[in-house]
């Protein structure tokens, strides 16, 4: 039997709670409809992940405020379309064994669940996959941090690193180019 | 308008095609370059990474199209997979015109005279085919001043104490030592070596009708803004096209060199912009499309005299590729040691070319390009996490503290590391595709470690809190941007492809001229020997055209 109680309003509530701020999600996310790959449960999961990969700390937003996952959702559904199938699976995995271990969706468990769950995803140890899943899991983490770096670290022109944050966070001044070089679409700055 | 009939066809617009059409069209040879990209232009990347030749995560934007251009690369365990240029395996070069020239870091290193005769220094390498170039330093000195001028490299002569002997100095000053670059070279020179400020094909003063460098921090992977990086697009191919009579075709995608009966050629069968089937035909053929692209296209020409692909009746043609295994070693430092400004790399070290005891060839030692957010991102210490808190304090801490010094290893060439024509797998165009297969020589690895080692007691003695080594070598197929060696050229027709002009043997009126002609690849990034090669072959075509006709 399930212990977790599904809606959106509980868990962003309990997303809230876990990771202590309104920062970790992006803003937008609860209205979202437009979303070219994920479903919208598929993409609370990610966007936990994501935020557990490049998490908000001391030092200022994570992946969750960049809007990370919408970088993972626009690339997959123009770039990154050999990825998609493995992205599709491996979430309903990581969704079916944090149900069958903690009783509740990933994006529903505490900070330091999320986070050890992940680690063991990562070596391929989650007791509750097989170890052909095992692997599986291992190699798309891998690429989800991959991914999830990218979206965070590179231009906001594809969908993450919103307001510059992550080269905010760097102290990168603007690049110098003489007479061309803009940020672009810079709304609230 | 293209017209129907040219003196010569140049295939491929980059280093050495763009060098070779305007030589030719200077003396009244009537020219067609074709390129199979188009012009690059700067708006459609503002400094963005994950788009940028360096790191080509969501498309590549000096090309090529990935859509269009599979390769196949064959693993040490025989497996074929189709590789995108996104795939560090493809070994993409920019398909723009100027192709690597607009892009690159733009280092501009002359050999030196051994990296010429690695044979008859080392003797003979077990399990390499490793060998002598049929041309000399001294034969080819006179031409890389003429790139250095005529392209424009700013440096020291005389500041590098290996350097082989040159007739003229620079044309433009040296660039200055960035923050780590001043003190690497301190730290280099208290270790007793011989630190240098590099060469460079930018502009370290307003030359050639165009601004000095910015210091723009998107540099290496990008093309430059103010235009102050020197290629083949911004230097000889306008003048070539300024003579009336080169005609630069873009966007042909060049599937066959066409040949007469008696084994001459007559021209190329192409697709254009538009891909739509062409033919063009010329008194001489020169190919000039990169390691990979020309072999393919030699090997795609199959004639009744050449059945196996042209100059291949020895089974040669796309063997011996070669790259670059980079090499060296990262620290951390206690204080803020890169600037970020642009491009990244300005010292460089030749101690470790050659007569070093126990390593055949070496390779140079430099400070790094910068490190972009997303790549820097993807480079950690053993041990360190690659994701989560730690990463991201790691990211925000030491983007400017850590810094690299890297180099790249002469390579030992392997007979069996190779271009090949995949049977199955076709283009956009319905052209057979390049197969990349076969491994590194052993000893590259054994060389990279002796080089990383150097690099790490330099920031060791510069105050580096912590080191680590970043080895390369082993694995294989080499390639990737320093991709040579695959139409060897030589004295011996049985054991090359082209001759000391980059004629291909027993075919007078084709020629080949890049980076495929190398016999070894040298311990330096290529290009300014690819420029300097191409100015050779250049020569050599226009002291024997004849008005009409070659010989």
């Amino acid at each position: 039997m399930t212990r977790y109680v599904t809606g959106r309003r509980d868990f962003l509530k309990s997303s809230l709670l876990a990771t202590g701020g309104l920062l970790a999600l992006p803003s937008c996310l609860k209205n979202y409809t437009a979303w070219q790959f994920f479903t919208e449960e598929e993409a609370l999961c990610m966007s936990a992940i994501c935020e557990q990969i490049i998490p908000t700390d001391i030092y200022g937003p994570g992946a969750g405020y960049a809007g990370v996952i919408f970088y993972i959702d626009k690339q997959l559904d123009e770039v990154f379309l050999d990825d998609r199938e493995e992205y599709r699976e491996g979430i309903r995995l990581i969704q079916d064994s944090a149900i069958q271990l903690h009783g509740m969706k990933f994006e529903a468990l505490d900070f330091e669940l999320q986070k050890g769950f992940l680690e063991q995803m990562e070596v391929g140890e989650n007791r509750a996959l097989s170890a052909e899943e095992n692997m599986q899991q291992s190699a798309l983490f891998r690429k989800m941090v991959q991914h999830t770096m990218q979206g965070f670290y590179g231009s906001p022109r594809h969908g993450g690193n919103r307001n510059y944050i992550s080269y905010r966070l760097m102290k990168l001044d603007y690049p110098y180019i003489v007479g061309q070089n803009r940020y672009r679409d810079l709304k609230n700055h | 308008m293209t017209k129907k009939h040219y003196n010569a066809i140049v295939i491929g617009a980059g280093a050495s095609g763009g060098i070779i059409a305007k030589e030719l069209a200077m003396e009244g040879l009537t020219v067609a370059l074709m390129e199979r990209g188009d012009w690059q232009v700067f708006d459609k990347h503002p400094t963005d990474e994950l788009i940028s030749q360096r790191t080509s995560v969501l498309d590549s934007v000096s090309g090529p199209d990935w859509k269009k251009n599979p390769r196949v690369y064959v693993g040490p365990d025989g497996k074929r997979e189709i590789v995108r240029p996104g795939d560090g395996r493809y070994s993409p070069l920019a398909a723009v015109v100027g192709s690597g020239t607009v892009t690159y870091g733009a280092m501009a290193w002359r050999f030196m005279e051994e990296d010429f005769k690695l044979k008859s220094e080392y003797g003979e390498v077990k399990g390499s085919t490793l060998d002598d170039w049929p041309i000399s330093y001294t034969e080819l000195e006179p031409y890389y001043e003429k790139a250095e001028w005529e392209i424009g490299v700013a440096g020291q002569a005389g500041a590098n104490p290996f350097e082989a002997p040159r007739n003229k100095p620079y044309p433009m000053p040296p660039f200055e030592y960035n923050r780590d670059g001043e003190i690497f070279s301190a730290a280099a020179e208290r270790l007793g070596m011989h630190p240098f400020p590099i060469p460079m094909l930018r502009n370290s003063v307003p030359y050639n009708d165009r601004p000095a460098c910015i210091r723009n921090r998107t540099c290496v992977g990008f093309q430059c803004p103010v235009d102050g990086k020197n290629g083949t697009q911004n230097t000889v191919i306008p003048k070539a096209i300024s003579t009336g009579n080169c005609d630069l075709i873009v966007e042909a995608k060049v599937a066959e060199i066409l040949s007469r009966p008696n084994g001459n050629v007559k021209g190329v069968r192409y697709y254009d912009a538009n891909d739509r089937e062409k033919t063009i035909t010329a008194d001489i053929v020169i190919v000039t499309a990169s390691a990979t692209e020309s072999a393919r296209l030699m090997l795609n020409s199959k004639t009744d005299l050449f059945p196996n692909g042209l100059g291949n009746n020895n089974d040669w043609v796309g063997r011996n590729l070669q790259g670059h295994a980079y090499t060296g070693a990262f620290g951390i430092f206690d204080h803020d040691i890169k600037s970020y400004a642009g491009p990244g790399a300005t010292m460089g070290i030749c101690d470790f070319n050659h007569h070093n005891p126990g390593i055949i060839g070496g390779g140079l030692i430099c400070n790094e390009f910068n490190r972009l957010p997303y790549l820097f991102s993807q480079t950690r210490p053993p041990g360190e996490p690659s994701w989560g808190k730690g990463h991201k304090e790691f990211q925000i801490n030491n983007l400017k503290r850590m810094a690299g010094l890297h180099g790249p290893i002469q390579e030992m060439p392997m007979f069996d590391s190779r271009v090949t024509i995949d049977p199955e797998v076709r283009d956009h165009w319905g052209i057979p595709v390049v197969a990349l297969s076969g491994q590194r020589h052993p000893l590259d690895r054994v060389h990279c470690q002796f080089l990383s080692k150097k690099a790490e007691e330099i920031l060791k003695e510069a105050g580096a809190v912590r080191t680590w080594l970043s080895v390369g070598g082993g694995g294989g197929p080499s390639g990737h941007q320093h991709q040579n060696g695959t139409l060897r050229m030589g004295n011996d027709p049985k054991t090359s492809v082209v001759n000391k002009y980059g004629q291909v043997h027993d075919i007078d009126n084709l020629f080949v001229s890049d980076a495929s002609v190398f016999v070894t690849g040298g311990g330096f990034n290529p290009v300014l020997t690819i420029m300097a090669v191409a100015y050779h072959t250049a020569g050599y075509i226009v002291k024997n055209w004849k008005g009409t006709r070659f010989r």
